[in-house]
């Protein structure tokens, strides 16, 4: 095979120019980056947004060599920085070491006093810390930092009505539905006019229903018909007698004892012209309560009914009259 | 048991009559203390002690002598002083005619059983320790001396002081005060005519005059206890006022289960204590010499009404808080109770 000897020479030429090329990429293998000396870490918050009186808190975590020390006299005094800008706090902390590096965390708090009329850009100064090793030393550079302030000022567009369901400044996207409570409300209603038709039932089978509008003697009236129909057992005279004590010490709101009747009918002078008749109560309660001399019939009980349907007919008649 | 048969028929409503004479002596002698000489008669017939207080010179004294007198049996009276001892009831020394030092009875003891009134005047003057001897003689109507027990069935202290006069006296302690079954408090008459009779009519002026004015020994002294048994027994008291006084007393002791409500006081903590069961026991028997004084055979509500200040004021102790206003309160208190504890 027969080949040009020139074309062979331009070939080469070419070659070397590829392996040329390709060795600019080529590095040794065990070669390790120097460390990066000054800040690895940072978090700065939003830097727009901000309004008066907001707090800004920058962190940084800065690299240093292993002998490096901070020096806390380096950071910021706490107190203005500017006329719209105030240093809070500024602290650090050690957070890891090692045979080469050490890392520290820097913590800034700064509070904002600027009140713009519309959104104004401005910037925290640049700020330096200081880090010693024996004689040496090295500064870290903390850097400006530019952020927009923005007035304070109605979210509502002026001339849009807020109160308007039409206009309404912000408006759902779809009507919200609701479960429906129609059945429910009408469960209710017909339980609860069930209940107080029942309890209203009960209280007129008891007869408690108006009494306290009613005569203590009406309702005294009822309570001794009531034990009327039980007159054979021993015990009935002797509670339909304390119905009528009871009705009696209701009127007078006080237990009312036979000596006091006089004072008690003075007091109440409707009754004065049946003084008599309760006088006679009280010597035939005495008479079966603490004697123990009497039991009572029938004609006892109506007796007792006769009482209290003339007491009671006499309040009702000086009620009307008043 | 039946008492019934005990005692005749007239037995009682004898007794009353000569109740009646009592108590009328002693009216005739003292004006315008009517209220409290019926008490004082109850308390006779009921064989209780009995203290009077009020302040000075309405009487207490004259008052007590002439229903001592008026009671018959021996008297003997004494005065509460600072520097009286319990010896000094008991015995005392002295030289005898035939020039030797003796020892003899004292006024406690030289009746022997027939004393039946034991006058101690001004008893809050006279130490503790003549109190403490006093709360045997009155609990258990009997004394230890010169190695004997003397007893007097018969005995009925009527003890005095004045509320005004503080200094150099003795508070009488709760246990002694518990023993009276009364302690009643003397005023002097209000009426105008009372008044100006006691000022100007002479008859009022002696003391010891007035009371020698009066008919002595009316009664048969050493029957009473007789008698007094025969009222307890005799006066009925049915259940339904049994249960009205249980009530009463329980309400004195806890007012707030009652819902008895005294202005500017906490009911839950007014009364720390008071009507224990010798308080209850009194309240009843007195309440059964009232019906019996008033002719009825059966205890009624009013019997209770009737007595119940006499009886459970001194026994009502109340929280230190409310001692500054205490009279009033346990007034208050005794009112509330009445008015509120239906009866049956």
């Amino acid at each position: 095979m027969v080949i040009n000897p020139l074309l062979n020479l331009n070939m080469n030429k070419a070659n070397i120019i590829v392996l040329l090329f390709l060795m600019m990429f080529i590095r040794p293998i065990n070669a390790e980056p120097a460390p990066h000396i000054g800040i690895v870490e940072q978090s700065l918050g939003r830097d727009f947004g901000i309004v008066v009186g907001d707090i800004i808190e920058h962190y940084y975590v800065v690299q240093v060599p292993a002998n490096y020390n901070l020096t806390p006299a380096s950071l910021p005094p706490n107190g203005d920085l500017d006329y719209w800008l105030e240093l809070l706090n500024s602290d650090y902390q050690l957070i890891s070491e090692n045979d080469q590096l050490r890392r520290y965390r820097l913590h800034f708090t700064f509070q904002t006093f600027y009140a713009p009329l519309d959104v104004r850009a401005l910037t925290i100064p640049s700020l330096a810390v200081r880090f010693t090793a024996d004689d040496n030393a090295h500064q870290i550079a903390i850097p400006a930092w530019d952020f927009t302030m923005s007035p304070i000022k109605e979210i509502v567009p002026r001339g849009v009505a807020s109160d308007s369901t039409q206009n309404a400044f912000m408006k759902a996207d779809l009507r919200p539905t609701t479960i429906s409570t129609a059945n429910l409300k009408q469960q209710i209603w017909i339980l609860a006019v069930s209940l107080i038709i029942l309890v209203i039932f009960w209280l007129s089978l008891n007869g408690y229903l108006f009494s306290f509008a009613r005569s203590p003697f009406q309702q005294a009236f009822h309570e001794v018909k009531k034990l009327r129909k039980y007159h054979a057992e021993d015990s009935a005279f002797s509670q339909a007698l304390q119905a009528v004590h009871r009705a009696f010490n209701r009127r007078a709101k006080q237990a009312l004892f036979a000596h006091q009747i006089e004072d008690f009918v003075s007091q109440h002078p409707e009754l004065k012209a049946y003084q008599e008749k309760i006088d006679n109560f009280y010597q035939l309660s005495a008479e079966t309560l603490y004697s123990e001399q009497k039991k009572g019939d029938p004609t006892d009980f109506d007796q007792l009914l006769s009482l209290c349907k003339q007491l009671a007919g006499a309040e009702k008649l000086a009620l009307k009259k008043s | 048991m039946s008492n019934a048969a005990t005692y005749s028929d007239n037995y009682l409503s004898d007794w009353h009559q000569q109740a009646v004479t009592l108590q009328n002596n002693i009216n005739q002698t003292i004006l315008g203390q009517e209220n409290i000489i019926e008490l004082m008669v109850l308390a006779i017939f009921c064989r209780g002690h009995i203290l009077l207080e009020g302040d000075v010179g309405v009487g207490k004294t004259t008052l007590l002598r002439a229903a001592a007198e008026s009671l018959g049996g021996d008297f003997e009276r004494i005065e509460g002083t600072i520097d009286l001892m319990p010896h000094d009831l008991v015995y005392y020394t002295h030289i005898s005619s035939d020039g030797k030092p003796a020892v003899s009875e004292g006024p406690l003891l030289k009746h022997g059983e027939d004393l039946s009134i034991f006058f101690f005047n001004e008893i809050n003057r006279a130490r503790p320790q003549v109190h403490s001897l006093l709360l045997r003689v009155m609990a258990e109507r009997s004394v230890t001396a010169f190695n004997k027990t003397f007893h007097f069935p018969h005995l009925q202290v009527f003890a005095d002081r004045n509320r005004i006069e503080k200094d150099e006296t003795f508070e009488l302690p709760a246990a002694a005060r518990d023993r009276f079954m009364m302690e009643l408090h003397i005023k002097q008459p209000k009426a105008e005519a009372q008044l100006k009779e006691l000022m100007f009519n002479t008859r009022y002026y002696d003391a010891d005059k007035l009371v020698d004015s009066a008919d002595k020994a009316v009664l048969p002294f050493n029957q009473l206890n007789d008698i007094a048994t025969a009222i307890q027994s005799q006066i009925h008291a049915s259940d339904a006022v049994q249960d009205y006084a249980y009530h009463l007393c329980q309400a004195l002791r806890r007012p707030q289960d009652y819902n008895i409500q005294i202005s500017d006081v906490d009911s839950e903590k007014l009364v720390l204590g008071g009507m224990g069961p010798r308080g209850i026991s009194y309240l009843a028997r007195c309440a059964r010499a009232n019906a019996w004084l008033k002719q009825r055979n059966n205890v009624i509500p009013e019997d209770f009404h009737a007595v119940i200040r006499a009886i459970s004021k001194h026994r009502i102790f109340l929280n230190p808080v409310y001692n500054y206003n205490g009279e009033a309160i346990i007034e208050e208190l005794i009112s509330g109770v009445l008015n509120t504890i239906p009866s049956p």
